[in-house]
């Protein structure tokens, strides 16, 4: 079993970018179950995640704190003797730094073939998040195999380029892609270097 | 020993922890608000609606444990109407809105209008709480909890002392930050700050001198002179530093200050990581306060900057309670001691023992406590 985790600030677009790459992956043949942190408004509840019948566990965190970690081994350990998908994919609270998580999940099973973090980023949004709550912004770049700069659709491109700027400052490593996650441009490419 | 001398002893080794003095035994406590229920066989849905029930459940998690000193936050009256005025926020409750025993649910969402935050500035904290509350609480439960809280609460509280143990805090509260961010949620509230601080501010402000007296009267009631004061959405690892500076430590300051002057010990039950502001804690007086983190902040950094000036209490996280064995929390317990004991150190689970703890982590917490924490 692997694992993808896609994070990312409340509303970056996470829900979206998850339903688009769930389809494209069961249809290259792919076992697949969804992890989400509650239900939202816009849920995974509906459409193609329904029709395709994937297992769909909720995570709750009312208290983001500490029952998110341990619910989700929990729930990581009942999907995988259940089902056995080749992938998980979790979306966790845009609250969560995906670095703990994944410690937690890699310490506690160390069966997980392989872990991949996809952490999107708002650029509608980038300057607020910036000034408000950059330190949970940095830690979920940080802790980034992939990024992915999300609603381009939304700003120009010299705010996109500034933003790769500081993005690529917050992790020298990562792959930075530019997704329109409603539009579905990029997706396909993101998928590319995520799996 | 005669449960009222043990009650004694315990108590004052938990004091001594305060003032950072030498103990026999490093003082550990309990806490496991849904484990405690689960443990003793009951059920989520009536540790919600049945007080007695709950403290109950609690006491008998104690006794269970055996050798513990007391009892950190617990459920006092009804839990959910607690976890709803904390929050502003409604809650899913077990055998109502979720199954028998779920663990209940905060809902996210937002509850509360700009315009509110210019009623709390002009009107204050409690005109506007009492018109507000009916928007998330059922208001017969919120009486049944108000009237529990005066009738029946101090005689539950003398069945622990009976038994020998001590509720280490007697009042329940937060910064106005904690209290706002949970009423606008979170992606309004943030954006809230960044559009418009002045206004924010101007209810924060006015929220003080109630949330205070609130506080304060909480800690009379039971007689219990030291007061929780959580806080997690204002964590150091959320927030940009500037904001930080202006809306959360300035608060948490003021309230601590006003708490102490009344011989209350604050309890900074502090979630998340908050590594990044530690210092800052050192402008409070010395040995009035408690930092209670929950395995996120570096306790040793804290035990650094702190040592002598305020006691630690924690931090055994919740992931190795639920999912660990007993190993792991030996392995914990010990390098805790060595690395943050023996002086002003209180070892109690960080956060919350989750719902689906391990018995057996349970009790090898208490037992590697009592190990570890034997000072020769
Ligand atoms: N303009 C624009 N809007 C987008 C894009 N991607 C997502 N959105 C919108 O952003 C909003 C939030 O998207 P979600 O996919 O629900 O975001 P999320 O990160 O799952 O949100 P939470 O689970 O609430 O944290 C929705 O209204 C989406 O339609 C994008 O590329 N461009
Ligand atoms: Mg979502």
């Amino acid at each position: 079993m692997k694992l993808l985790c896609i994070a990312g600030f409340l509303g970056s677009g996470k829900t979206t970018v998850l339903l688009e790459l769930a389809r494209t992956m069961t249809q290259t043949g792919l076992q697949l179950a969804i992890v989400e942190n509650e239900i939202g408004d816009v849920g995974v509840d509906g459409g193609y995640v329904r029709e395709a019948g994937l297992p769909v566990q909720e995570l709750f965190g009312g208290c983001i704190c500490c029952t998110l970690q341990t619910g989700l081994v929990e729930t990581l350990r009942a999907l995988e003797a259940q089902y056995a998908p080749d992938w998980v994919v979790v979306e966790p609270t845009g609250l969560a730094a995906p670095g703990d998580l994944m410690k937690t999940v890699r310490t506690y099973m160390p069966q997980i073939a392989r872990s991949r973090v996809l952490t999107l980023v708002d650029a509608g949004r980038w300057e607020m998040l910036q000034q408000v709550v950059e330190p949970l912004i940095t830690a979920q770049l940080e802790a980034a195999d992939v990024i992915a700069v999300n609603k381009i659709d939304q700003v120009d491109e010299a705010v996109v380029a500034r933003i790769e700027e500081v993005v690529r400052r917050a992790n020298a490593t990562a792959a930075i892609r530019r997704v329109s996650a409603v539009s579905g441009s990029g997706l396909g490419d993101l998928q590319g270097c995520l799996l | 020993m005669a449960n009222e001398a043990l009650y004694q002893q315990r108590a004052e080794r938990i004091e001594k922890a305060v003032r950072c003095e030498p103990v026999d035994l490093i003082p550990t406590l309990f806490m496991g608000q849904a484990f405690a229920p689960r443990w003793m066989g009951m059920t989520t849905a009536q540790y919600c609606t049945d007080p007695e029930g709950a403290c109950a459940a609690t006491l008998g998690t104690l006794e269970r444990l055996g050798d513990v000193d007391g009892v950190n936050l617990w459920s006092v009256g009804y839990h959910t109407v607690n976890l709803s005025t904390q929050w502003l926020s409604k809650v899913l409750m077990p055998g109502k809105d979720l199954p028998d025993d779920a663990l209940w649910q905060v809902v996210e969402r937002e509850t509360m209008t700009l315009e509110d935050y210019d009623a709390i500035a002009a009107d204050g904290w409690q005109p506007f709480l009492e018109s507000f509350l009916p928007k998330v609480v059922d208001m017969e439960m919120f009486q049944a909890h108000m009237g529990w809280l005066v009738n029946e609460y101090p005689h539950q509280l003398e069945k622990f002392k009976a038994a020998g143990y001590v509720p280490v805090v007697g009042g329940i509260s937060t910064i106005p930050f904690e209290v706002l961010c949970g009423g606008r949620s979170m992606n309004s509230f943030f954006m809230d700050l960044y559009r418009d601080p002045a206004r924010v501010k101007a209810a924060l402000d006015a929220m003080v001198p109630a949330m205070v007296e609130n506080a304060i009267a909480a800690c009379a009631l039971s007689g219990i002179p030291r007061a929780w004061l959580g806080g997690w959405r204002s964590a150091s690892a959320m927030l940009a530093p500037k904001l930080w500076d202006e809306f959360v430590w300035p608060y948490y300051y003021d309230i601590s200050m006003a708490l102490i002057e009344k011989g209350i010990t604050p309890v900074l039950h502090w979630d998340q990581d908050w590594t990044r502001d530690l210092a800052r804690l050192k402008e409070l007086p010395a040995r009035t306060c408690i930092l209670n983190p929950d395995g996120m902040t570096d306790i040793r950094k804290a035990k650094e900057l702190l040592d002598g000036h305020m006691a630690i209490m924690g931090d055994l996280p919740a992931a190795i309670l639920s999912v660990g064995t007993p190993d792991d929390v030996y392995a914990y317990i010990e390098a805790l001691v060595r690395d943050v004991g023996p002086t002003g150190l209180i070892l109690c689970p960080g956060c919350d023992g989750p719902i689906d703890s391990k018995p057996e982590n349970f009790e090898a917490f208490v037992a590697a406590s009592r190990e570890f924490g034997r000072v020769s």
